[in-house]
């Protein structure tokens, strides 16, 4: 299993809360809302490429409909392998944070 | 009220994007593109939307760039890894390719290096745009010189006051003294202002002022290391002999070695007023001395233009003695105006110089002529690959098919075999790089260029030939890529599909190449034979024995007069020297010409002035009157001419003919050749040079043995000039050096036809190979129905060496064209007999014949038992 980057991993956390409204749009849009980042569209799409390219996320075509003047939408759903991913990456996290909490930074900053 | 189909975003990032993106992504992401679009539109206003559309589009570019590469990497090992393969199973395919390639990319390495070289002459200096070479042309006499009059230089920039600097240059030949050395250097003597107008890089020395007075001299870096070994030159002292009077001078600066690139070449530089020691105080003012070529700096942002409107103002004011000399003999302005000044940029000094004296001819067509014969010999090798490809098609077509039934598009096919071309070709780069590096010194020989390694291995140089690579490639690999992505699986299946080898584009290709090849052999055969017959033709002298010895004095007679002495007293109580005599110029080097007009006839004729004993010592035959009398009556001037005078201006008795109050020849001597071949015999008139001694001594020694003779010469001159460095040459290598040129051209085209011949023969290999591989069965069959080997051998050969005579049949017009065009231009030439021709075809068949000769024997013997096991 590979190794997700923070950007991906973001992404997926994404696609995973937007549930079945996950497409390159929203996500954006999703992203900039929660996580405070902008991802420019080349760039998300550089990630969602990546993401397919390691098999966390399936794709799926849907309708052309909004203001995309006859373009569909891809959507995206993270699949088992995508959800074990990030199953990992937060352990690892916890792993990585443990015993340290919120206060540590007030009192190293002292 | 707008439509909504009209809010379109931006045409320019559009389309750029549609091209970037991968393609199985491209709707979506300008979907998404076009949904934030559409949006702006209504929150903001188009015009906002538009500048987000621009400013995102740019935002986004690097990563769509770098993703859509990295979906093109992923499919590209997939191709490398085949290539691989398919090259370590047809070992000697894949070898033949390589090999050719290498050989040919070598050729075509070098090629480029020597164009690219001859057009980078004097492109170094900074202000090279404005820096002008000053040029004399004389419609009378039908001249152009760089050699002007020595007043030129300063009263050109004192007329114009457009002109920033002038430098006037020009060389002599001086001895140096280093403690109890003496060298013999070739200087050379400027204005002050040289170091200002060109850029030599100047390595030691107090910047542009090393030659602001009188006493200084300016080394190049390796000339500094010859008299100076590792101590540092500057400020130390040399002494500088003109002629007898030494002088000491201070080393003023050091610059780097003048690169091989410059027309203008040095190796020592002093203040041309120095010359005034040598010729006298009034030497740089003389209006009648064409003694040194003049470069003018232009002031920024003046056009050349102006000036040339104004030249002929100041050549009427400036050059009055010569104009007045030429009213005087009634040809000035006759028609037109006789002598006009021009500029050069020095940008064109190198190539564009046809017809200035002293200058080489026709640079460009040298490096087109060569570019042809690189392409030509690339076209070979990529021949080879597209053959061998399109041959080997049927070992391939099972991958082929698999991979269209798996979804291959035909694009993705092409995009295969360009990729395995592309392994292949830098493979063959990087071979032909590292041969082309070490058989530098070959190159530099055949081409007298003097390149470096760190003069090639540039990025700017590596990134051209990668890109060169890239190309040959796409080509190489073109016609493989379209036919083989042409097969259709079902064909494959039902095994319908033959390919190669009897294709008649394999047959038209094979016939092209060996067209080249054979074009390229009669050029070699024809050059050849021309320099054979130059070197060989009577030149009506006797250039074997003759030494010339240098006397390092132009003006100072007496000095010569006395050194002429010495040896002809000398001479005559040793036996190896048979004669000695002098003259102004070597014999082949170069002579004086102008127009004459006698017995009613206006003719171009050539002049030169000898000593006593000339035509003796040259082996020149008379044919009637007598050599220079040694008592001459102060009457009249005696002339010899050669046959060509008596015959162009019609003499029926030349000996004692006046040719104009005070000459009269006294004698007619058998034509000899001063100039090249590629000039006929002029009328030439021969004067005594009653001035004193002569400048070169002429000196015929007995072959038998040549170092005694030389050393005995050396001695002799020590006699007459102990402080002076014996200084000679032999007049056989002044011919060879005028006839250096077409000795380099027969090597270059030998080694273009030897490697034609090689990578056609090569491809050849191949393509038997592949026959009789294929018909190996029909070949055993044939063998148990009882045919014999030869008969085999005929059958399966008769087919290409037919294909070798065809191309024969084409390339012998072609080659009688070209060659006898260049015949042409000498004057005196060979002749292209039919031998070169059969010669070239019998060549072409022998090497074919026997490059496919063991494998065909070799197929033809085996044993059909092994063959037709099977069936």
């Amino acid at each position: 299993m590979r190794d997700l980057t923070k950007a991906e991993e973001i992404v997926l956390i994404s696609i995973w809360q937007l549930e079945s409204r996950a497409y390159g749009y929203n996500i954006r849009k999703h992203i900039l809302e929660v996580f405070k980042k902008e991802f420019t569209i080349g760039n998300l799409y550089s990630i969602l490429n990546q993401l397919d390219r390691k098999g966390y996320v399936s794709k799926s075509v849907g309708e052309s409909a909004g203001r995309r003047r006859g373009k569909p939408k891809i959507y995206y759903a993270v699949n088992e392998d995508g959800l074990t991913a990030l199953k990992t990456s937060r352990e690892s996290y916890d792993l990585i944070w443990k015993g340290i909490t919120k206060r540590a930074f007030e009192t190293a900053e002292k | 009220m707008k439509q909504p189909k009209e809010l379109k975003p931006p045409a320019i990032p559009c389309l750029i994007l549609n091209l970037l993106i991968r393609k199985d992504m491209r709707t979506f992401v300008l979907g998404d593109f076009d949904e934030v679009y559409l949006e702006m539109v209504e929150t903001s206003g188009r015009r906002r939307a538009n500048i987000w559309y621009w400013k995102h589009f740019f935002r986004s570019l690097p990563k769509i760039f770098l993703d859509t590469s990295i979906w093109r990497i992923e499919m590209f090992r997939n191709y490398m890894i085949t290539a691989l393969r398919n090259m370590k199973r047809q070992k000697m395919f894949s070898i033949i390719n390589i090999l050719g390639l290498s050989l040919a990319l070598m050729v075509c390495l070098w090629i480029y290096l020597f164009i690219e070289s001859e057009f980078s002459f004097d492109r170094a200096h900074k202000n090279g745009d404005s820096i002008y070479s000053v040029i004399k042309t004389d419609h009378h006499f039908n001249n152009m010189r760089r050699y002007i009059e020595v007043n030129t230089g300063p009263d050109i920039k004192e007329f114009f006051p457009e002109i920033e600097y002038s430098v006037r240059l020009t060389p002599y030949n001086v001895i140096v003294r280093r403690g109890d050395k003496l060298f013999q250097e070739l200087s050379h003597f400027a204005d002050k202002d040289f170091f200002r107008m060109f850029s030599f890089g100047l390595l030691r020395g107090d910047g542009e002022n090393v030659l602001d007075s009188l006493g200084k001299v300016v080394l190049t870096e390796s000339l500094a290391r010859k008299f100076f070994g590792r101590e540092d030159p500057l400020g130390k002292i040399l002494t500088i002999s003109f002629g007898n009077r030494d002088d000491d001078y201070i080393v003023s600066g050091v610059v780097e070695d003048i690169p091989s690139n410059s027309s203008l070449q040095f190796k020592m530089l002093m203040n041309i007023k120095e010359l005034n020691k040598v010729y006298g105080p009034d030497v740089l003012t003389n209006r009648n001395w064409s003694l040194a070529h003049t470069y003018i700096q232009l002031k920024k942002g003046v056009s050349p233009e102006i000036l040339e409107a104004r030249l002929p103002a100041f050549f009427e004011q400036n050059f009055s003695p010569l104009i007045e000399d030429r009213k005087k003999r009634g040809s000035w302005n006759k028609d037109g105006p006789t002598i006009t000044l021009w500029l050069q940029n020095i940008k064109d000094i190198y190539l564009h110089s046809q017809g200035i004296e002293g200058q080489q001819e026709n640079q460009v067509s040298k490096s087109f002529i060569l570019g042809g014969i690189g392409l030509l010999i690339l076209f070979i090798a990529c021949i080879n690959f597209t053959n061998l490809a399109i041959g080997r098609a049927s070992t391939r077509t099972p991958e082929i098919g698999m991979r269209k039934i798996l979804g291959a598009r035909r694009k993705d096919l092409i995009r295969q075999f360009w990729s395995e071309s592309l392994m292949i070709v830098f493979l063959s780069m990087t071979i032909a790089l590292i041969t082309g590096l070490l058989l530098l010194p070959l190159f530099n020989r055949l081409a007298d260029k003097n390149l470096m390694e760190r003069d090639i291995l540039t990025i700017p140089h590596l990134a051209l030939f990668g890109c060169a690579a890239v190309l040959v490639a796409m080509l190489a690999g073109l016609y493989p890529g379209i036919v083989l992505s042409r097969i259709q699986p079902v064909r494959i299946i039902r095994g319908a599909f033959k390919l190669g080898g009897r294709s008649l584009l394999t047959r038209l290709l094979i016939v092209i190449q060996f067209s080249a090849t054979v074009f390229l052999v009669i050029s070699t055969l024809t050059l050849s034979k021309q320099v054979k017959y130059i070197l060989n033709k009577d030149m009506g002298y006797d250039r074997e024995g003759v030494v010339v010895i240098n006397t390092f004095e132009r003006r100072n007679y007496d000095i010569n007069a006395h050194i002429f002495e010495v040896f002809e007293a000398e001479a005559e109580s040793l036996p190896f020297i048979k004669s000695v005599s002098g003259c102004v110029f070597p014999l082949s080097a170069e002579m004086g010409h102008g127009k004459l007009t006698f017995n009613e006839k206006r003719l171009d004729f050539s002049f030169t002035s000898v000593h006593y004993n000339f035509f003796d010592t040259m082996g020149i035959k008379f044919i009637s009157g007598t050599d220079f009398p040694r008592q001459l009556s102060d009457d009249f001037e005696p002339l010899i001419v050669n046959e060509s005078f008596v015959d162009a201006y019609e003499i029926e008795n030349p000996v004692g003919t006046w040719i104009d109050q005070g000459t009269q020849i006294i004698g007619v001597v058998e034509d000899f050749h001063f100039w090249t071949l590629k000039q006929k015999i002029r009328p030439t008139i021969i004067e005594l040079d009653r001035r004193g001694g002569p400048r070169n001594l002429l000196v015929r020694i007995d072959t038998s043995d040549i170092n005694r003779a030389l050393a005995s010469l050396e001695s002799i001159w020590k006699k007459a000039q102990p402080n002076k460095p014996f200084d000679f040459t032999f007049e056989d290598d002044i011919f060879q050096e005028k006839y250096a040129e077409e000795q380099r051209w027969r090597g270059i085209v030998l080694y273009s036809s030897f490697f034609s011949i090689l990578i056609s023969c090569m491809g050849l290999i191949g393509i038997m190979t592949l026959v009789t591989s294929r018909r190996v069965k029909e070949i055993g069959v044939r063998r148990v129905l009882g045919a014999p080997v030869i008969k085999i051998c005929t059958l399966l050969t008769g087919k290409y060496l037919f294909l070798v005579a065809v191309s024969n049949l084409i390339a012998w017009p072609l080659g009688y064209f070209f060659m006898s065009k260049w015949l042409n231009s000498y004057a005196y030439r060979t002749k292209i007999d039919a031998g070169i021709f059969l010669l070239a075809g019998l060549l072409t068949l022998i090497v074919s014949t026997a490059t496919i000769g063991l494998q065909v024997i070799k197929a033809a013997s085996a044993n059909p038992v092994d063959s037709l096991r099977y069936e």
